[in-house]
């Protein structure tokens, strides 16, 4: 009876044990799949370029832990932040020619004008949030693919 | 959601809610063995320390059920004959263990038994001719018993004496063949199919039905001489197994798939090729 039962237990612990360790395994390759690449076609259907679509990778932090991570730096700014987060309201100056920039700022107005100012008040914009909302769209299809892949190697390892 | 220095990130965790269920499993299992445990080290309560009163009949204890054994067996241990100090273990008796024995000794008897009978049999069959041999002699004796009798004491007829004789000496005549027809009946009702049955469908042999050799897919895939090269200078790998799922990308998911639809992994068709 004893034996029985520590066979049973250990029986289970190893079960257990083979299935994480298959999904720990994989779950990168299933992210990819499942999140990933749907996440860079809408992403793509929104405007946003191949460049900053290339920044959008899968990340393993831990054992059964991944994170869908967003990096897209241009001319040293990251504008993977100003995309996906609000920015407050600040104002831009002209650098100067003593900084290497030019002493005015011009932009095109919207009678077709070109305009000319010292310094500009932005209002600031309104995040996106594209990430957050891609992993919420697609983490129940990561959630089924574990599911269903989960299944099958019980099937064929007779677990 | 977390910004860690320059990159976003959105933190993903699978929780198997089955493999928690598993977990608690596993722990009510460790509690069941715990318990088990100590029930077995308890020590029993005498019935002066409040405990049941010991039933010493055992008629009212007995139960109905398959796996009662007490019908035979009523005491677990022996209360005779037996040191109460010595830790050497003691077998108890079993009707299962004595009907074992039974046909154990049933079979030994059998195996003793049919050596004996072939035995007989064979001696059986080579005394025949000699037989034959003594019949014959046995047919001429009597003949000339019949002319030495009719020298003596003249019978009624002398036409019956011979004929008794011929009799005689033709059946003595008939003996051999007559044995040798028997083993040649022995020999084609039981050797000869055992032969040919070993012959033809025996281990590996023309028309053995346990499996069919494909002798091309046994040799072809290690006679070309370029793949010989390949595999010696270690640019191919050779996996020798039967395991039909170990041997290559597309035998695993095909192996995968087979297994998915509760199919037969094992085609024998494929067991020899590499």
């Amino acid at each position: 009876m004893i034996t029985l039962l520590e066979h049973t237990i250990s029986r289970l612990r190893q079960t257990k044990d083979r299935v994480n360790s298959f999904i720990d395994r994989n779950l990168v390759d299933w992210a990819e799949t499942e999140m990933v690449t749907p996440a860079q076609k809408d992403l793509l259907q929104a405007g946003l370029s191949q460049e900053a679509l290339d920044g959008l990778t899968i990340n393993k932090t831990g054992f059964m832990k991944i994170s869908l991570a967003w990096r897209y730096i241009k001319d040293g700014k990251p504008l993977h932040f100003y995309i996906e987060y609000d920015t407050r309201p600040h104002w831009i100056e002209a650098k100067g020619r003593l900084h290497g920039g030019s002493n005015f700022l011009t932009w095109e107005g919207k009678d077709g004008r070109q305009m000319f100012a010292k310094k500009v008040y932005h209002p600031g914009t309104t995040g996106k949030h594209l990430i957050e909302n891609a992993a919420k769209q697609y983490k129940p299809f990561l959630k089924q693919r574990v599911i269903t892949e989960t299944n099958n190697f019980m099937k064929v390892n007779r677990l | 959601m977390s910004a860690r220095d320059d990159i976003i990130e959105v933190p993903i965790e699978i929780k198997t809610s089955d493999l928690d269920e598993l977990h608690r499993l596993i722990e009510e299992l460790q509690e069941a063995k715990g318990i088990v445990d100590n029930t077995s080290a308890t020590k029993r309560r005498m019935p002066s320390s409040g405990g049941a009163p010991i039933q010493n009949n055992v008629e009212e204890r007995e139960t109905l059920g398959i796996y009662n054994e007490r019908d035979t067996d009523m005491l677990a241990l022996p209360t005779k004959g037996r040191d109460k100090k010595s830790r050497q273990a003691v077998e108890t008796g079993n009707a299962f263990k004595d009907l074992r024995k039974e046909v154990k000794d049933m079979q030994q008897t059998q195996d003793n038994l049919i050596p004996f009978i072939t035995q007989v049999g064979s001696q059986l069959g080579f005394s025949l001719p000699f037989l034959a041999q003594g019949g014959i002699r046995l047919g001429k004796g009597i003949k000339s018993a019949r002319l030495q009798a009719n020298l003596v004491t003249p019978v009624k007829s002398a036409q019956v004496t011979s004929g008794l004789a011929k009799a005689g000496i033709t059946f003595g005549k008939a003996i051999p063949y007559i044995g040798v027809a028997f083993m040649l009946g022995d020999f084609l009702v039981n050797q000869l199919p055992d032969i040919i049955a070993e012959n033809l469908f025996g281990v590996g042999k023309r028309l053995d039905r346990r499996f069919k050799r494909v002798i091309e897919h046994e040799y072809s895939v290690g006679v070309s001489r370029e793949e010989k090269a390949q595999i010696a200078q270690g640019y191919r790998s050779v996996i020798t197994t039967s395991f039909v799922s170990a041997r290559g990308a597309t035998n695993v998911a095909n192996s995968k798939v087979r297994a998915l639809n509760k199919e037969n992994l094992y085609n024998k068709s494929e067991e020899y090729m590499l």
